[in-house]
C-alpha cells in the first residue's frame, strides 16, 4: 500500500469536508499547519486515516516528537503500518 | 515550587505559569507570521516591547497566562484577562508546528476547563477576527454563542494584494453550560485528542 498516496487522498477528502483550502503542491517539506488544513482538519485527518488504515499511531505508538512536515507525518504512518503488518 | 493539581506525575499535556524563562520563546512565537496574522495588532514586536508587556502582565492580578507544554516542551500559550471578574476573556495560539495533530482543540478544551473551575466565573468570552476561520470553526464545534460582531480594521489578506476590511466576532460560553456540554463535545473529538484532554493538568505555583 502506498501510504503517502493514502495520506494525500485523505487530506483532500478532509479539506473538502472541513471547508479548508489545501495549498498546492503539498511537498515533502510542507509544514502541515501551513498546508491549508487547520487544527480541526488536522484532527479529522487522523480520524480519517484510522478508518482507512485501521491505525492511529498517535494513540497506539509512544510518539514524543510530533511531525511538523508532510514527510514526517507520512513516516509516522508508514512506521505504524509496517508495525501493524509485522 | 510547582505542584500538581490532581496527580503527582507530570502529564504529557500540561500548562505551567508563564514565567521569565519562557520570555524568549514567546517573543519568537508572537513574531512568527502565522501567529501575527491572527492578532489585532499584526506588526512585529521588539524585545523591549515584549519585556514591557510581560512586566505589565506579571503585575496585573487580573490577567493570567499559561504555557502549554507537550512532553515537557513549550508549544503554545493560553491568555486570560479579567480573571477576577465573572466574565473572563481568553485567547491562545500555538507557537510550534511539530505538535500533536489537532492541538488547537486541546487549547479550546483547556480554556473552558480552567474557566469553569473558577468559582466566580459565569462566562468565558473570546474575540476572533473574521478571517481566522480555524478559530471560528473550533468555537462553533465547542458550542460558543456568538454575541455580536463589530467592524475591525483593514488587513492585507492571504492571496490578495489589496487591503480588505474584516470584522471582530465576539463569543461567549456560560460555564454552567460547559459543564453540561463537555461530555457531548468530548465524544466528537478524535481519539488522540480525547486521550490528550484526559491528561491536561494545570501546574500551580505553591
Amino acid at each position: 500500500m502506498n501510504i503517502e498516496q493514502v495520506v494525500r487522498n485523505a487530506m483532500i477528502a478532509v479539506a473538502e469536508i472541513s471547508d479548508c483550502k489545501l495549498i498546492t503542491p503539498i511537498e515533502a517539506q510542507t509544514v502541515l499547519l501551513e498546508s491549508g488544513l487547520d487544527s480541526l482538519g488536522y484532527a479529522m485527518l487522523v480520524g480519517q486515516l484510522e478508518e482507512e488504515l485501521g491505525l492511529d499511531p498517535f494513540t497506539e505508538m509512544a510518539i514524543t516528537i510530533y511531525p511538523s512536515t508532510f514527510a514526517e507525518f507520512v513516516v509516522i504512518y508508514q512506521q505504524g503500518y509496517d508495525r501493524k503488518l509485522a | 515550587m510547582v505542584v500538581n493539581e490532581g496527580t503527582e506525575t507530570i502529564s504529557e499535556h500540561f500548562f505551567t505559569p508563564f514565567t521569565e524563562e519562557y520570555l524568549a520563546i514567546v517573543l519568537q512565537w508572537r513574531n512568527s507570521e502565522r501567529v501575527r496574522m491572527n492578532m489585532h495588532n499584526n506588526r512585529p514586536i521588539t524585545q523591549c516591547e515584549h519585556k514591557k508587556w510581560f512586566s505589565a502582565l506579571s503585575d496585573d492580578q487580573n490577567r493570567e497566562s499559561w504555557i502549554y507544554c507537550q512532553h515537557q516542551r513549550p508549544v503554545g500559550i493560553l491568555n486570560f484577562t479579567d480573571v477576577k471578574t465573572e466574565h473572563i476573556e481568553w485567547g491562545c495560539y500555538l507557537g510550534e508546528t511539530d505538535i500533536l495533530p489537532g492541538s488547537g482543540l486541546i487549547l479550546e478544551w483547556a480554556a473552558l476547563s480552567w474557566a469553569s473551575r473558577q468559582e466566580h466565573c459565569l462566562t468565558l468570552g473570546a474575540q476572533v477576527l473574521s478571517f481566522n476561520t480555524s478559530a471560528l470553526k473550533l468555537h462553533k464545534l465547542f458550542g460558543y454563542e456568538k454575541i455580536k460582531s463589530e467592524q475591525g480594521g483593514t488587513r492585507l489578506l492571504e492571496e490578495s494584494d489589496v487591503e480588505e476590511t474584516y470584522q471582530v466576532h465576539f463569543f461567549s460560553y456560560a460555564t454552567e453550560m460547559w459543564k453540561n456540554n463537555k461530555l457531548k463535545v468530548l465524544t466528537r473529538m478524535p481519539k488522540p485528542i480525547q486521550k490528550a484532554i484526559g491528561q491536561i493538568q494545570f501546574l500551580y505555583k505553591d
